[in-house]
Order: C-alpha cells, then sequence, then structure tokens
C-alpha cells in the first residue's frame, strides 16, 4: 500500500486520508505514515540523545505516543510540527528523567563575545559534529532555541531551569562550537602545510 | 567542495533512516495496547452486566422480602371435596334407574333454584284487566301474560324480594307483597307502574 511517496512537495500527500486511516487504527497507514515521517522524526531524537540506544527508545514511544494520540489532532496547524512537538517532549523527558542534563551555570558568570557563530560555512558533517559534540545541556538548550525556535522563557519551563541558566547554556554552547571551529581550521591549516611542505 | 546550509536545514543534516527492528518493537506496542483496550472494553462491559444482574437481583429480592400482602394469596373457602354417589345395580345386575331418580330428586331439591318454590302460579292485576301466569321450567322461572302476542319474561336475578324479568326487548321488576306481587318498575306496561297482582288461589 503506497498512500503517498517521499517527495519534496508535500501537497502531493494524501496526508489527510492517512490520518483518518491512522485515527482507525489502520496498520497500514500507520506504517506509510511511519516511513515518511521517521528519518525526520528519529533525526531529532538523535539530535537531542548522543547514544543510538537511547535514541531509538525515545524514538519507540514518541511514534508509539503520535499514534496513540492521533485522535487527538484535530488538523490544526501542520501535523509534521505535531509530530516534531511530540518527539522533542520525549526526549526532553527522556533526558531530565536520567538527569543528564547539569545545567549550573548562571548569566553572570558568563560573558558573551557576541561573535555569531557561522554554521553556515561548514560542512553537513562537520555541523553534525560540532552539534553532538556539544555537553547534554548544552545541546539541548541550543537545539531548543536554535532549531526549534523557543524562547528562552519556554525552555526554562520545559526544563525547568531559570531563564539566565538557559541564556548561560546558550552562550557556553556559542563558545564550545566557536572553540571547535577555530580547532577544526588549525587542524586543517596544519594538514594543508603537512602536504604542501 | 563544502556544500554552503542555513540553519532550518540543520533538521535535515540529522535526518536518519532508523534500523527496521524499531517498526516491529512500534507495531508490537501497538498491538499489545489495541488488546488491552478490547480487554478494557470486555471488563467494562462484564462489569456493566454484573450490575444490572445485580440490581436485577436485589430487586427481585426486595420485591420478595417486602411483598407480605395478604391479599396476594388466592384462597378458595368456598371448596369442598367432590362425593362421589354410589349408583346401585338391580337384581338383574342393570343400572338401577330407581336409584339415580332418588338421587336427581335429592340434588335438586338441594342445588336447586333458591327462588322460593311457591312463587309460580296465577296471579290477576288489581284492575283486573291483564293476569300473568309465573312457572318453573329446567330450573328457570318464565312469566307469561294473559295474552298471547305479550311476550315471555324470564327470570334474570332476584335480589331479595325483588324479582327482575327481562325479555328480548323488555324488563319487568317485581316486588315479592304478602298476597301476591307488586309491579315496581317497567318499559313494557309502565302505565300499570305500582299496581298489584294478586295471587289466585287454587280451589
Amino acid at each position: 500500500m503506497h498512500l503517498y511517496k517521499r517527495t519534496q512537495d508535500h501537497d502531493n500527500l494524501d496526508l489527510e486520508k492517512n490520518i483518518k486511516l491512522c485515527k482507525a487504527g489502520n496498520r497500514k497507514a500507520q506504517k506509510a505514515l511511519y516511513d515518511f515521517y521517521s528519518p525526520i522524526l528519529f533525526g531529532i531524537c538523535r539530535r537531542y540523545l548522543k547514544n543510538t540506544a537511547d535514541a531509538e527508545d525515545v524514538f519507540i514511544h514518541g511514534m508509539f505516543k503520535i499514534f496513540d494520540n492521533i485522535h487527538k489532532y484535530k488538523g490544526d496547524g501542520s501535523f509534521e510540527g505535531w509530530m516534531k512537538r511530540i518527539m522533542v517532549n520525549e526526549s526532553l523527558m527522556h533526558i531530565r528523567k536520567h538527569k543528564k542534563l547539569n545545567l549550573t551555570v548562571e548569566w553572570s558568570q558568563v560573558n558573551d563575545s557576541q561573535d555569531p557563530v557561522i554554521l553556515d560555512q561548514l560542512a553537513e558533517e562537520d555541523i553534525k559534529d560540532i552539534i553532538m559534540e556539544l555537553p547534554e545541556g548544552y545541546r539541548t538548550v541550543f537545539n531548543l532555541y536554535v532549531i526549534e525556535g523557543y524562547k528562552h522563557r519556554e525552555i526554562g519551563e520545559m526544563l525547568g531551569i531559570s531563564i539566565n541558566t538557559s541564556k548561560s547554556q546558550l552562550i557556553l554552547a556559542k563558545k564550545k562550537m566557536r572553540e571547535f571551529i577555530k580547532k577544526k581550521d588549525l587542524d586543517e591549516k596544519a594538514s594543508y602545510n603537512e602536504r604542501y611542505k | 567542495m563544502k556544500r554552503h546550509l542555513i540553519m532550518k536545514d540543520i533538521n535535515k543534516i540529522f535526518e536518519e533512516t532508523p534500523d527496521n527492528k524499531l517498526w516491529n518493537s512500534i507495531e508490537n506496542k501497538l498491538e499489545q495496547r489495541k488488546s488491552a483496550k478490547k480487554i478494557k472494553l470486555y471488563r467494562i462491559a462484564s462489569l456493566a452486566a454484573m450490575f444490572v444482574a445485580l440490581i436485577a437481583a436485589i430487586s427481585y429480592f426486595n420485591l420478595i422480602i417486602n411483598d407480605h400482602n395478604p391479599h396476594l394469596f388466592a384462597s378458595n373457602e368456598g371448596f369442598s371435596s367432590y362425593v362421589l354417589e354410589d349408583l346401585s345395580n338391580d337384581q338383574e345386575g342393570l343400572f338401577n334407574m330407581a336409584s339415580f331418580d332418588e338421587i336427581r330428586k335429592a340434588y335438586n331439591d338441594q342445588f336447586g333454584p333458591k327462588i322460593p318454590i311457591q312463587m309460580a302460579g296465577n296471579y290477576v292485576a288489581q284492575d283486573g284487566e291483564i293476569s300473568i301466569d309465573i312457572y318453573i321450567k329446567d330450573y328457570t322461572y318464565y312469566l307469561e301474560f294473559s295474552y298471547a302476542e305479550f311476550p315471555t319474561f324470564v327470570l334474570d336475578h332476584k335480589e331479595d324480594q325483588t324479582l327482575y324479568f327481562a325479555s328480548k326487548h323488555y324488563n319487568l321488576t317485581l316486588n315479592l307483597e304478602q298476597n301476591g306481587l307488586k309491579l315496581i318498575d317497567s318499559n313494557f306496561l309502565p302505565e300499570y307502574q305500582n299496581f298489584t297482582f294478586n295471587r289466585l288461589k287454587s280451589i
């Protein structure tokens, strides 16, 4: 059963029909939905959780929650956005449950250099490496603020931390990324020099 | 060559197809959930059925326990046991008709009409114009006028001293008096209302 094929054009998807079938518990429709969205949703879990087994666990729980609660989706807003929110929340729950966050640095202790982190000049793999190399707390706040687009106030509520802690985590994350980029540039220069000596 | 990206494409960088076994795990969880939902449904249905049965049982026993109305139990106080009469045969071994007649007469006397037998006889109205004849036939009293074209009345019922006669279209109510009968109501002879019909004594 091919309800739709993965394409760039979402208008071509018979998403409405698929959601209706999923609400009725149709297994084939669920599989079709899974096949289409699982790379995006699993990517979210991978972005929050470094450990693959943890990411898989959260992904399974998240997908189950999506299918179990799909009747609650009333068509307001993007369906993909609704699913993504579930995955993000599941990931955060997992992180909080396993107390992986160590968010104690306060705003006052951090100096922001205001230098932008120029990620768009990096290769895909480098961006992935940089983000995954960040400590859990930095990465979580970076993901929520930069990628998900939450405000510091919302992040504070979600993670049970103060707004200043959220801000400081983000600054430290950026700082760490700058260091990473700098180190990478130095490594590349050294490698170049070595090669053309 | 390095490919340049913008921030919103980060999601794409992380896109990764999960292992196939993950779908199996999700499917198992969904199946378990489905079964759990079914069990829950059955449990609710059985609880509802039990509740209904309990209410029915309570209502039934409540009815039995609280219902001590003695009038609900019928009794036949007038019941008497049957008595079988012996019908003896005659000397020739045949059915004894004499014995049977005796028994029938005894029963007629006992269970025949309760209206006094002396009511039968001839009566004449006080104006001497018409007369009536009351006779008994097959345990029923009949009333006939002296005119052949007048209808014959049959005793319908009796209340104390009042006799209610009726024909197909008429009625006639008479009261038993010292010397005869008094017509107290009739749609057949309204002009004879309150007339006394004196009994003629046989010579």
